[in-house]
């Protein structure tokens, strides 16, 4: 019975070391590609992955919409899904500042969750209303203009899981904010 | 009556069984976020899903090829031996099949332990079992301002709960040999009488 014991043995032995010996053999050209992500036979390219997630930036539709009766405003953003799987904007969340005075005027959110598909680009409607010291102030001081440049600033943005906070959009441009009708 | 190791004979089914359930999911699954990014990891097959896309390690694809070749044999060695246990040569197939559940067990338990150790190390910090937070670092090239987290959670799946199974049934089996082969030796006397005699 010893020849059992000696036949398991070798098949333990070869088990073990033949498909690593193969995937050598297959890889005797580059061998650190043994240990290298790879997909489809060929190696990763984690660049290009990387930069499908950096296209997930909103980009301001249009411009924004006010409702002097509510004193509210509803930003539009268009959200493209660059990836091979869903995605859920679950929520997002800005202060609007006036530029000049770097004063708050107001501060928008997601109304509901939208879940945008592969491939696919989606419009994010965000609202919110003026604040008290804001309308003041823009009756003030703005009472004769329709439009007030403005800033989001601390931007945060739940995307399937993952929550983004930006101090400021990336692209630095002001929002032109209509406020005709406040008075 | 012919003698069967029942505890073997659970643990071979069990083991294939565990072989087939694992082609399908992972023994461990680590989900970054909603699942933009996945880590399965089996003895039989470990794949990385990023942003929807998936990818595999070649070695690791080489040592989950000798793992499912492990299983395969060990399983139907240890049906065999348990079917036919008091056989000359049942000792040798249950020598060999009642170990290859528990090394591989305990070698994918190390193995993970020691990411986690090595990832904590580096300041990554996630969770074997369960959920937690992720920050990622400023570094990472997202620039200033920018702050990005994430929510982790693991957890061990079916196939591992399986194998485990059919690793504490081998440990029973090979326990309970000797029960078996005394009996053996107890329903034929007469041959130990005749042995001695000549």
């Amino acid at each position: 019975m010893d020849k059992v014991k000696l036949a398991l043995t070798i098949l333990s032995i070869a088990i073990l070391v033949v498909p690593l010996m193969v995937m050598v053999y297959l890889n005797r050209d580059n061998l650190i590609g043994i240990v290298l992500p790879t997909q489809n036979n060929s190696q990763m390219d984690f660049e290009r992955i990387t930069e499908k997630f950096q296209e997930i930036e909103p980009n301001l539709v249009r411009q924004p919409e006010f409702f002097p009766q509510n004193k509210s405003y509803i930003l539009a953003f268009n959200f493209t899904n660059p990836l091979l799987e869903n995605i859920t904007v679950e929520a997002v969340s800005a202060q609007v500042f006036l530029q000049d005075r770097n004063m708050l005027l107001s501060n928008i959110t997601l109304d509901h969750p939208l879940n945008i598909l592969p491939g696919q680009s989606a419009i994010v409607a965000v609202s919110g209303a003026l604040t008290d010291e804001a309308i003041t102030y823009l009756k003030n001081s703005y009472s004769e203009l329709n439009t007030v440049e403005a800033t989001l600033q601390n931007i945060d943005i739940q995307i399937s899981g993952v929550h983004v906070h930006l101090d400021k959009l990336p692209s630095e441009a002001p929002i032109t904010l209509p406020i005709g009708g406040l008075a | 009556m012919r003698e069967i190791n029942w505890f073997g004979l659970a643990a071979g089914i069990i083991m294939l069984v565990m072989l087939a359930a694992s082609f399908f999911l992972p023994w461990w699954q680590l989900t970054v976020g909603a699942g933009l990014m996945r880590i399965n990891a089996s003895p039989i097959a470990t794949t990385f899903d990023l942003l929807g896309e998936q990818f595999l390690i070649p070695i690791i694809f080489a040592i989950n090829i000798s793992t499912i070749l492990l299983f395969i044999v060990a399983g139907a060695l240890m049906l065999i031996y348990s079917l036919l246990p008091t056989k000359s040569y049942s000792k040798h197939l249950l020598s060999f099949s009642y170990k290859k559940p528990i090394y591989v067990l305990i070698s994918f338990i190390a193995v993970l332990l020691i990411m986690n150790a090595v990832a904590s190390f580096l300041g990554v910090n996630f969770p074997v079992m369960g959920s937690t937070t992720f920050n990622f670092p400023q570094q990472l090239a997202f620039g200033s301002g920018v702050e990005v987290s994430t929510s982790m959670t693991a957890e061990f799946m079916l196939p591992f709960w399986l194998a485990l199974a059919a690793a504490i049934l081998c440990v029973i089996a090979r326990l309970y040999h000797p029960r078996l082969t005394s009996k053996k030796t107890t329903a034929n006397p007469t041959s130990i009488v005749q042995s001695t005699s000549t």
